[in-house]
Formats: structure tokens, C-alpha cells, sequence
């Protein structure tokens, strides 16, 4: 928002466009001795920008769903009822020209909206009303809260279409799971899913591209999804599979719809093999899908890949530094675009405290190599060194060896964490999937297999 | 407010103005900008901006106050001070182990921290206090309201709904054996729906959208005053990644830090901050503390850190300023040095002394420099391995 804009007197205004700030946000990003400093203007008048600054970017209410200014490529309205004309200017709306030529056009209409993306606008409060060139973001601003409307946390719980961020989640396609995760992947957040290698993380998340395909009312989100491969080739050939057996396993979606939906054309395959294209397709290349609405899940297999052959011990601040970076662009994009994204990581075993130096390095060599779940790893380095002491608390592993990689600066980043286990040296190996943490899940467990069909949970095996 | 326009002390030339534009009352003003006005009525921003907080300083009977208003201005003596910290209420966590470390729970007019890796439930006790503010005062609670500030996403409304009904559910056993009218009747209004409807729940995506929110609590807060908990959970996240200059990063967080105890202090309430871990890499020694730097952890009060032992939460309480616990602490020392003293004296025996001090593990210092104030050198220089002791002193 320009600084124009804000409610100040001229001379304030004059003086902050000289200290050459341009935007709100500008002004914001500076303490209060920093602006004085830099504007000669006194403590109280310093404040007054400030607080203009303030209420020019988020308004006078709760519930700010996407701020203007925001780098989203499409800026909301912003409500402005005019005297006896409750019109909304739609001038300040800038429809990105070249991004936006969908091939598909929006399915649904602005009044009858299935997935709860316009918000049914209460009277008279002069909330924006998109046109139908934005279907995709949420830009609610609510202005003018007043004491003598209910309050807000008892509008995320009664008002469910408009908050779909605490309410819809998308579905695993087994209702099993889908009871252990109490509907399915919340929309807003990192979901971290970690395991040994052919524990089944990869099947799982090939079935989540599928099942984002399906309509609301089966537990989709009527999109399709992104998968970034930094270590293998896709699974193609699994994909055709699960497609072809997509009715056998979601048995209560009627057939005509699961044949409607052309489930391999909706799904974009992006290859990053190292740090600095994975950052930069998370940042350039997969906003654009998620904007137009083409994809609404984004799937990275795995994360730690790039980070695990890049850095050795010496350069861990790096590393964290990038996993930062990386956390909070993917964290951005699943709150703008209100897309669940997904994380799959491998796991580490921690040094053993016994044992020579040289025994360890080539022991623990192998066991990494076994476990990365890659064959065409020649260069090993064993990073493990000086990482972090063996972390306390349960790691989701009945082998309390192992522990999801990357460390805190990466657990940091995650709403929920899932491990997928499997128990070797049984005829029927037991798969487990276990919740770690997440906000809203006791830490729970379930035993699954994986078929033809994809994964299914084994009902009657959830325990704590 | 239906007021007129001609019953507010504007100039003639702008009334006139206003009326022929059609404003008849002061409300239709409260919503328009000072640039709108100005452009409407063909009058300088200036006078547009004097006309509107003329309107607004008249209307709303809260309006925004800058420092050098009446609180700093007031006397007020120490006497006073420990008065008002001794009736001060506190929030239970319903958890009374961690209510006793704190000395009754979380205090009000203080600013706290909570610091504990992923997953060790920094947020579930947010999301805890945030419902057990809202207890009745007939309870033993503050029957306030709560403000979440929310930058990581990690609020679910199911969760707090899980928690609500728990603490209803509590409340009512708690009631079905004492059968107290006051104690019906303040459960009447502790329903779901009151509970929900009084945490205010703001969601901030970086540390500019923080800042900005937090420059805007004061305002908040004096239309709510009935508000006495302020969460921020995740005050780390946004200040990690998207700040290069660290220097700017401790003066922003500095200045937040100002804020909020001047919040705590001004409207009594009970501010809680939630930081993450971060390793700290010493001597190929690699060890967790508390994220955004030594600086900060100057800012809260009291800081509260989680971490695992074994399988189980612990939390360990860090800069804690009590009055209860120094006390207890001192009168301690001042026992165990008063003894030792006194059995050096009597028994002139040196192997009780250091059989002492093998017991008081944690003040040998200071009963090692007690000892030596008061034990005579003179018998010491008799005993065989005298000066060695003595050195030792």
C-alpha cells in the first residue's frame, strides 16, 4: 500500500517519501528510532506513521485472509463502501495479463461455490466481490469490527464454508487413514512424511495426486497437483497402475465420475536435482500453476536429497539457512493458494557412541547407503558428524536409532509429521504409519498395506 | 453516534460544505477517508484530516493515546507495587506441577516465553491458556478474554473445541459436589459458544504482518478491555527467514519486546511468546537453545523451556523473578551456613566439615568462604594437615 494512501498529515507524508519509502511496508520493516532517524521526524509523529502504516495494511479487523501487497499475483479490492453507494472499486485489481490464460475454465459459479472459495458475503458489510477472473485465492477483509458481533474463533467454527483452512482437509482415499488423520492433510501447512526406504512414503504420495482430483464432496480439491522429483525418475509406470485400479479403491465414488476425471493430465512433474533449482521452482515455477488454479497439492520427493549431498558438516548454518528459505516459501504457498503441500523424508541413524572412528564412518556409510533408498548413490559423504546429538523425545520409529533427517532447523518448518514404517523379518510385513505431532492429532498410529489399488489402512489396528 | 455535524466545533466554511455534500451526522464520517473527503468536498487534506479526528476524538470514547498519557504519569510507590503483585490473579494451566513452579500459574502484567522443539506442545498450551483465561473468578480464574496471534497456522479450531468442552466438563464435576448458586449460574455463561466467540484470533504471515498487528493492539485492546491474554504463537518463524540483517532483526525485535511490556503493564494482561529451538554447534558439542539470538532472551519475563526426557515433557522454568522463591532460596543458604558454622564451631572437628560440604553439593562456595570468616586459623595451624585446609579455604 502506498504511502499516499495512509491517513497523515501532508508534512508527515512528505517526510517519509523523502527518507525515500515508498509502501507501507517499507515503513513497517524499520523500528521506531530507525524511522526517527531517517525522517527527522519526532517520537510521536514516528508512531503516527507507524500506526497509519499499520492499519493501511491490515485493516481495522480479524481475519485478514490474504493482505494486499502480499506477493500474490493478484491483488484483492480493497472495501471501500462509499456514502449511500455500496460499491466496491475493482480498480486496484491487477489481473496478471500473461499468467492467467487457463486452458480450463473456472467450474464454478460465483453464487454456488462447492469448495468455499467465494465467501458469501454477509449484508452490508461491504465485503469485496471477485469477479470471475480470480476463483482462486480467498481475499476476505472484514472491516469494522465491532463489539457486538459474535467473535471471531466462534466464526471459524460456525462459519465452515468460509474458513476452509480449518474445516476441509484433503482425503487419503482410504477412510481408514483418513480416521487417523481425522479427514485428511490440512490445507495450510507442511505435512512432513518420513520413513526408511520401500516403506511406501512414494505410494502414498502418488495416491494423494490422485485422490486431489476428485470432487469436494469425495474429499478432493477438484485440482490437480505437482510432484518435484529431486532424486528419482517418476514412477510412471505405478502411476498407470493406480489409475487403472482408482475404482477398486475409492469404491464409493460413482464410476462415471472417476472416468470423467482425466487423472494423468492433471498431474506436473518438475525434476530438481539440486538446492538452488528446487528453491527456484518452488518460487517461480510452481506459484504459476498453483495461481491459475491447475494444481492445489505439491508434492516434494524427497527434501532431503539435494540438502544431504551438498552440505557436509562444516557448512550446517548454510544448510539450515536454505532449509529456511525453502520451509518458508513452500509454507507461503500452502497459505496463499490454500494448498496442502507434502514433504517426504528419508531418516538418518544416529552415530553410536562405542565404536572407532574408522569403523563407524564406513559402518554408518553403509547403512546410509542401504537407507537412502537409491541405488545410484557413488558419493557418500557421511554428514552426520558434528550434526546434531541424538534427539530426545519419540522420533515415530520403533527403532529408536533412526530419526527423520535434516534436523530442527527443518522440523521447525512442519505443522504435522507422519513416519511410515515397515517391520522387516515377518512373512506379512506390518506398515505402519504414525502421527508424531501435529496441532490437532493425538500421537496415534495404524497398521497399512500396499496393493495393487494403492495403500489401504487396516481397520481395527488404530492404537495410541 | 447520530450526532449532528453543527453540534462539533468545526469551521463554518467546512460545515457548509459537509451539509451541501449531504453529510448529515457524524457517523457517515467515521468510515471516510481524509483523502476521500478531501476530494469529495473540495477541501485541503489538511483540513480533512482536522475535520475527521475533530469528528473521531469526539465520538469514540477510546481513541488512541501515545505515550505521556496518564499511566506514566502517575506516582506510584514500591508498597504499592507489592500490593498490586500479591492480588494479581493468575491463568492455571490446569496442570499443577507447572502451576507450582510458576507460583500459581501464568502472572498477569508479565511477559512470558515458551521455548521447546517441534512437537513438545508449546501450542497445545496456548491454545490451553487461551480457554482457561476465560474461567470464572468463582473458579479461582481471571474470567477475561483472549487475543491469538497466529504466524505459523497451527491454530485448529477442533483442538480448541476439544478443550472447551473438556474445561466445561470439569468445571460441571467440579460444581455437581459443591452445588453453590454463584458457582451455577457463572457455569450457565461458560457455554461453548461464549468461550469461542471471546478468543480473537488474527493470522500474520510475516514479520511485517506482525508488526503491523502488534502496532495495532493498543487500539484493539482499549475497545476490549476486557481482554487479559495475548498470544503470539511462533514469534520465531517470521523473524528467522525473511531477515538478512541481523542487526535490524534485534532492533525489531527489541522494539517488539517494548511493546508488549508496556501492553502488560498498561491494560493487565499476560503476554505469551513461543520460540523455537536452534542448534548451537560448541566444540564439535552440539546442544538446543532457544532461537532469535542472547538478546532476546532478555525480553520476557519469565521463560519457560520444554524439552524430552526420555519419553517424557519436562519444562524447566529460566529467569524467574519471584519474591516467593528468592525468599525461599536465601533463607535457605542463610540455614545450611548458620549450621555448618555452628557445627565447626562445636565439634572443632575437621572431618564434619567436609562431610558438610560433600552434602551441600550446591553451596560450597559460599559456606567455604562463611567457614573460613569464621573458623579460627588458630586450631587449624595445630591440626596435622592445617595449612593444607587452610588453603584449601
Amino acid at each position: 500500500m502506498d504511502v499516499d494512501q495512509l491517513d497523515l498529515n501532508p508534512r508527515i507524508v512528505a517526510a517519509v517519501k523523502k527518507a525515500k519509502l515508498q509502501s507501507a511496508r517499507e515503513v513497517l520493516r524499520l523500528s521506531g528510532p530507525d524511522l526517527q532517524r531517517l525522517t527527522g521526524l519526532s517520537g510521536i509523529d514516528a508512531r503516527r506513521v507507524l500506526q497509519a502504516a499499520s492499519l493501511g495494511l491490515r485493516g481495522s479487523g480479524v481475519f485478514t485472509g490474504c493482505t494486499p501487497g502480499l506477493q500474490c499475483p493478484l491483488k484483492p479490492a480493497q472495501p471501500r463502501p462509499r456514502r449511500r453507494q455500496q460499491r466496491v472499486r475493482l480498480s486496484e485489481c491487477h489481473p496478471p495479463a500473461p499468467l492467467y490464460t487457463s486452458p480450463r475454465p473456472p467450474s464454478h459459479p460465483p453464487s454456488g461455490d462447492p469448495q468455499g472459495l467465494f465467501p458469501a458475503a454477509p449484508p452490508g458489510t461491504g465485503e469485496p466481490h471477485f469477479s470471475e477472473e480470480h476463483p482462486v485465492v480467498q481475499c476476505v477483509r472484514v472491516s469494522g469490527e465491532s463489539s457486538s458481533r459474535a467473535g471471531p474463533a466462534l466464526q471459524l467454527y460456525q462459519q465452515r464454508a468460509r474458513f476452509p483452512v480449518q474445516h476441509q482437509r484433503l482425503s487419503l482415499g482410504c477412510p481408514v487413514l483418513d480416521r487417523l488423520l481425522r479427514g485428511g492433510l490440512p490445507l495450510d501447512g507442511i505435512t512432513e512424511l518420513a520413513g526408511c526406504s520401500s516403506a511406501g512414503k512414494t505410494q502414498l504420495a502418488l495416491q494423494l495426486c490422485l485422490a486431489v482430483q476428485l470432487p469436494q464432496q469425495h474429499g478432493g480439491l477438484e485440482a490437480g497437483a505437482v510432484y518435484i522429483c529431486t532424486e528419482d525418475v517418476f514412477p510412471d509406470r505405478r502411476l498407470q497402475q493406480l489409475i487403472t485400479h482408482q475404482p477398486r479403491l475409492r469404491a464409493g465414488v460413482p464410476g462415471e465420475l472417476l472416468s470423467k476425471v482425466r487423472f494423468g493430465d492433471q498431474i506436473f512433474i518438475e525434476h530438481a536435482a539440486d538446492v538452488d533449482t528446487l528453491l527456484e521452482c518452488v518460487s517461480r515455477r510452481v506459484p504459476i500453476l498453483l495461481a491459475r488454479g491447475m494444481a492445489r497439492l505439491v508434492v516434494l520427493d524427497s527434501v532431503a536429497a539435494p540438502f544431504r549431498c551438498e552440505f557436509d558438516s562444516q557448512a550446517l548454518t548454510a544448510r539450515a539457512r536454505h532449509l529456511q528459505t525453502l520451509g518458508a516459501a513452500l509454507r507461503h504457498l500452502s497459505c496463499s493458494f490454500q494448498s496442502p503441500v507434502l514433504c517426504i523424508n528419508q531418516v538418518h541413524p544416529h552415530p553410536s557412541p562405542l565404536g572407532s572412528l574408522a569403523g563407524q564412518s564406513w559402518g554408518r556409510h553403509v547403512l546410509c547407503h542401504g537407507l537412502s533408498g537409491s541405488g545410484a548413490w557413488l558419493i557418500f559423504q557421511v554428514t552426520e558428524v558434528a550434526e546434531e546429538q541424538r534427539p530426545a523425545g519419540p522420533q515415530g520409529f520403533s527403532d529408536e536409532r533412526v530419526s527423520p533427517a535434516l534436523g530442527t532447523a527443518w522440523s521447525n518448518q512442519l505443522l504435522m509429521r507422519l513416519t511410515a514404517e515397515r517391520a522387516r523379518g515377518k512373512e506379512e510385513p506390518a506398515r505402519t504409519l504414525r502421527v508424531v505431532f501435529a496441532p490437532h492429532l493425538p500421537p496415534t498410529s495404524c497398521l497399512y498395506t500396499i496393493g495393487a489399488e494403492g495403500v489401504q489402512g487396516m481397520p481395527g489396528t488404530e492404537s495410541c | 453516534m447520530q450526532r449532528d455535524l453543527g453540534s462539533f466545533p468545526l469551521s463554518p466554511a467546512v460545515r457548509v460544505k459537509l451539509v451541501s455534500a449531504g453529510f448529515q451526522t457524524a457517523e457517515e464520517l467515521l468510515e471516510v477517508k481524509p483523502s476521500e473527503l478531501s476530494k469529495e468536498i473540495r477541501i485541503s487534506k489538511e483540513e480533512a484530516l482536522e475535520t475527521l479526528q475533530i469528528i473521531r476524538r469526539d465520538c469514540l470514547t477510546n481513541i488512541p493515546r501515545y505515550a505521556g498519557t496518564s499511566e506514566s504519569g502517575k506516582k506510584c510507590t514500591a508498597l504499592e507495587l507489592l500490593e498490586q503483585e500479591h492480588t494479581q490473579g493468575f491463568i492455571i494451566t490446569f496442570c499443577s506441577a507447572l502451576d507450582n513452579i510458576l507460583g500459581g500459574g501464568i502472572p498477569l502484567t508479565k511477559t512470558t516465553e515458551i521455548c521447546g522443539a517441534p512437537g513438545v506442545g508449546k501450542t497445545q498450551l496456548c491454545m490451553q491458556l487461551a480457554v482457561d483465561v476465560q474461567i470464572p473468578e468463582c473458579f479461582g480464574g481471571v474470567a477475561g478474554e483472549a487475543v491469538f496471534i497466529d504466524t505459523e497456522g497451527s491454530f485448529m479450531i477442533d483442538r480448541v473445541v476439544d478443550l472447551a468442552t473438556a474445561c466445561i466438563q470439569h468445571l460441571h464435576l467440579i460444581t455437581g459436589t459443591h452445588m453453590e448458586e454463584e458457582h451455577q449460574k457463572a457455569l450457565e455463561d461458560f457455554t461453548l459458544e461464549n468461550i469461542l466467540s471471546h478468543i480473537y484470533y488474527f493470522r500474520c504471515r510475516d514479520c511485517t504482518e506482525l508488526l503491523a498487528q502488534v502496532y495495532l493492539l493498543p487500539d484493539f485492546l482499549s475497545e476490549h478491555s476486557k481482554v487479559r491474554l495475548v498470544i503470539v504463537d511462533g514469534i520465531a518463524f517470521p523473524f528467522r527467514h525473511d531477515l538478512d540483517d541481523l542487526s535490524l532483526r534485534t532492533r525489531l525485535l527489541n522494539g517488539l519486546a517494548q511493546q508488549m511490556i508496556s501492553l502488560a503493564n498498561n491494560h493487565r494482561l499476560a503476554v505469551i511468546l513461543t520460540n523455537q529451538m536452534t542448534t548451537k554447534i560448541d566444540k564439535n558439542q552440539a546442544s538446543l537453545i532457544p532461537a532469535l539470538g542472547e538478546s532476546w532472551g532478555h525480553a520476557a519475563t519469565i521463560r519457560i523451556i520444554f524439552h524430552w526426557d526420555q519419553k517424557q515433557r519436562t519444562c524447566v522454568v529460566c529467569t524467574y523473578v519471584s519474591s516467593k522463591v528468592i525468599l525461599k532460596g536465601t533463607l535457605k543458604i542463610f540455614l545450611l551456613i548458620f549450621v555448618t558454622v555452628t557445627v565447626f564451631e562445636h565439634s572443632k572437628n575437621l572431618k564434619f566439615y567436609f562431610l558438610t560440604t560433600v552434602f551441600l553439593r550446591r553451596e560450597p562456595m559460599l559456606v567455604h568462604f562463611f567457614a573460613s570468616c569464621t573458623l579460627r586459623p588458630k586450631y587449624l595451624l595445630k591440626h596435622r594437615y592445617g595449612n593444607f585446609f587452610y588453603m584449601l579455604l
